[in-house]
């Protein structure tokens, strides 16, 4: 990552002339701490920034995390740098011989503080939380101290407590890759409270790099994989079938079998696994068919990119065929010079080379898994290899109908609406934050904000599962519709359907849906909105072609009515409606 | 060394390293405060692989006094 490579002064430098492009929301960011710590600024910045995301940092002022969260409840993201060692200076100097009475009644008035720091960041989407950690006081190896009891207690306390936009973050697993030596900086902390060396921040920041990333939609989805000698050990054109090893009687058969294992377990996980590889596609075929110890199988990956061609256009071509962004991709070979020309043409992609001492190899996978850490994967995220591989069996059936309307008869399409349903928060939040296209009034909500949606009598959503003849495409829509049982009036709030599902006038039969509810509520009347983004003109006439009439006109968008009693139903025969829970 | 001094001083403060002489301080150069003298000591232990103790970062407090040190550090 370029955070270890780059110097402190050249961050700053960069930091200093960045823009943030037009008509881009920045990503914002809090950091609140007991201590001195605004180069985590400059390093988290500098990190985000060089990967695409177009962070604004503000730190909190030291030692004000209480009051200071409730101003930071705004952000996308909020670091809570709390640490145990400058809790006050009194505890520091007892240390680790506190009284049990002083220490009790500190645990308790810490616990108070934690609570509602927690609670008041509850609307932030991920809060990143550090575990406490002792070892700023020492670590003592046999000897049970104050403050061993004090981190362990506090982290028992969030773990019980923790609410699902919160992540622990083990400073400890930092401070031992950099040494504890290194992680502390006691000159700089007795001149001024700054207490963590840079390459202690840097480690930091390169650790808590994937949960930001997923939680800002720029997760890595794609893990693009060589062959020989990456897949298998050997080389299938010279060596032959037979010959290549990946059964684990062997040194190197029991390190690719291994290898093997660990991707499909990613793949389980919900990445999808692609190949690219420098090779004739028939003897590739071979391993697959003829080998029935590959524990990976031609249906674990999502696309194959066999031949003579050069691996970076290759790369591009997966990239595009999947719809994803190149910074989504991660590319592995066992030929540096595969993974500099990769490096070189396309620096988006995280690249790794196999390593030469092959014994390093799990190792070498089992942390380039960190990168997809995604807590805010979906079923829909974990099913998309399937997912992909329905779209292809449409596209050929597509191919055999002229006419549109045939086609989607053939699809058999149905539509089962869930009604504010519990078990569907997080991935109609997530469609809230990703939705960019059909989305008529983009308005983002946090899971917290649609449980809260949930439990509000005078609120419904509305989540709509898509399926058809080759599959299920999850849930791919939603509306939030508010309501007002007195006026017998309904807003629709937000109305969004996921890319994956548009040209098939699903749109049409959802809205439907939703009106013959909103009427089955005794509803006559409702509102609806556009609002205009860089992204959803397609939909800037939905509401005109549903025929609502507007009521205002403004400068970046419109509002408009329907009466219930006066709306057509759309004259669509072939999609299939249900009421219904998530199965 | 003093062109890689300016250098690292230009970066961390925003200031052209023509602005930075002899006569540059934290008195005559306003970006240069006292949280800016935390990054700068941070920034130039990195640039020359050093670790300064306290009273090399008092004695830090002007270009010359950054040159100073630097210079004895590196006998």
């Amino acid at each position: 990552m370029l955070v270890n490579s780059t110097k402190y002064a050249e961050m700053l430098a960069f930091n200093r002339s960045w823009k943030l492009p037009a008509g881009v929301e920045p990503y914002t960011v809090g950091i609140l701490s007991n201590i001195v710590i605004y180069q985590l600024k400059d390093v988290l910045e500098y990190a985000l920034r060089t990967a695409g995301i177009p962070a604004s940092v503000q730190v909190g002022e030291y030692d004000n995390v209480v009051q200071d969260s409730l101003r930071f409840r705004d952000k996308r993201l909020v670091v809570v740098f709390w640490e145990a060692f400058n809790f006050s200076d009194q505890l520091r100097s007892k240390g680790q011989y506190l009284a049990e009475a002083e220490l009790a009644d500190l645990l308790l008035h810490w616990k108070r503080q934690i609570d509602s720091v927690l609670e008041a960041l509850s609307p932030v989407p991920l809060v990143l939380f550090n575990r406490f950690s002792p070892w700023a006081a020492g670590a003592l190896v046999v000897e049970d101290g104050a403050w061993g009891r004090i981190c362990r207690e506090l982290n028992q306390h969030i773990e019980q407590s923790k609410p699902a936009n919160v992540i622990l973050v083990d400073v400890a697993a930092v401070a031992a890759q950099v040494s504890i030596r290194e992680t502390f900086d006691w000159r700089n902390f007795y001149e001024s409270r700054v207490l963590y060396s840079l390459n202690f921040l840097r480690q930091y920041v390169q650790g808590v790099f994937p949960a930001v990333a997923a939680a800002a939609g720029r997760a890595k989805k794609v893990l693009v994989l060589d062959c020989d000698d990456t897949l298998w050990g050997g080389i299938v054109g010279e060596d032959g079938v037979p010959a290549l090893a990946m059964t684990p009687d062997t040194f190197k058969g029991m390190i690719f079998h291994e290898a093997q294992s660990l991707y499909a377990a990613l793949r389980e996980r919900g990445v999808l696994l692609a190949l690219c590889s420098k090779n004739n596609p028939e003897d590739v075929d071979a391993v697959f068919a003829g080998r029935t110890d590959m524990v990976l199988k031609s249906s674990d990956l999502v696309c194959k990119k066999v031949g003579w061609g050069n691996k970076a256009e290759a790369i591009e071509a997966i990239a595009r065929e999947l719809n994803l962004g190149l910074d989504a991709v991660v590319f592995v070979d066992d030929s540096e010079f595969e993974v500099r020309s990769v490096k070189d043409m396309l620096p988006q992609v995280t690249t790794f080379c196999v390593p030469q001492a092959i014994q390093d190899y799990p190792g070498m996978i089992r942390s380039l898994a960190g990168l997809f850490f995604n807590p805010f994967a979906t079923k829909e995220d974990r099913q998309k290899t399937e997912m992909y591989a329905q779209e292809a069996r449409r596209e050929l059936v597509r191919a055999k109908f002229g006419n549109m309307e045939d086609y989607l008869r053939s699809l058999k399409l149905q539509l089962r609406v869930m009604i504010s349903d519990p078990a569907l928060v997080g991935r109609m939040a997530q469609l809230s934050q990703k939705t960019n296209q059909f989305n008529l009034t983009t308005r983002r909500y946090t899971e917290s904000q649609i449980a809260a949606f949930c439990d509000d009598g005078n609120c419904a959503l509305f989540a709509v599962n898509v399926a058809d003849a080759f599959g299920d495409y999850g849930v791919t829509g939603l509306a939030v519709v508010t309501l007002d049982r007195h006026k017998l009036e309904a807003d629709v709030d937000t109305f969004l359907l996921s890319c994956r599902v548009l040209g098939r006038n699903i749109e049409l039969v959802f809205f439907e849906a939703v009106v013959g509810w909103l009427k089955s509520q005794g509803i006559k009347r409702i509102t609806a909105h556009y609002r205009a983004t860089p992204k959803n003109a397609q939909v800037a006439d939905f509401w005109d072609r549903l025929a609502l009439s507007r009521s205002a006109d403004g400068g970046s968008g419109r509002d408009y009515v329907l009466s219930l009693d006066s709306y057509n139903k759309q004259p669509i025969d072939y999609i299939g409606v249900e009421y219904g829970k998530q199965d | 060394m003093e062109s890689r001094i300016k250098q690292v001083m230009s970066q961390v403060l925003g200031v052209d390293a023509s602005r930075i002489d002899d006569q540059t301080s934290p008195h005559t150069l306003k970006e240069w405060d006292s949280l800016q003298h935390v990054t700068l000591v941070l920034a130039l232990q990195e640039e020359f692989g050093l670790e300064f103790s306290h009273d090399e970062v008092l004695a830090m407090m002007s270009f010359t006094g950054i040159r100073d040190t630097l210079k004895t550090r590196a006998k």
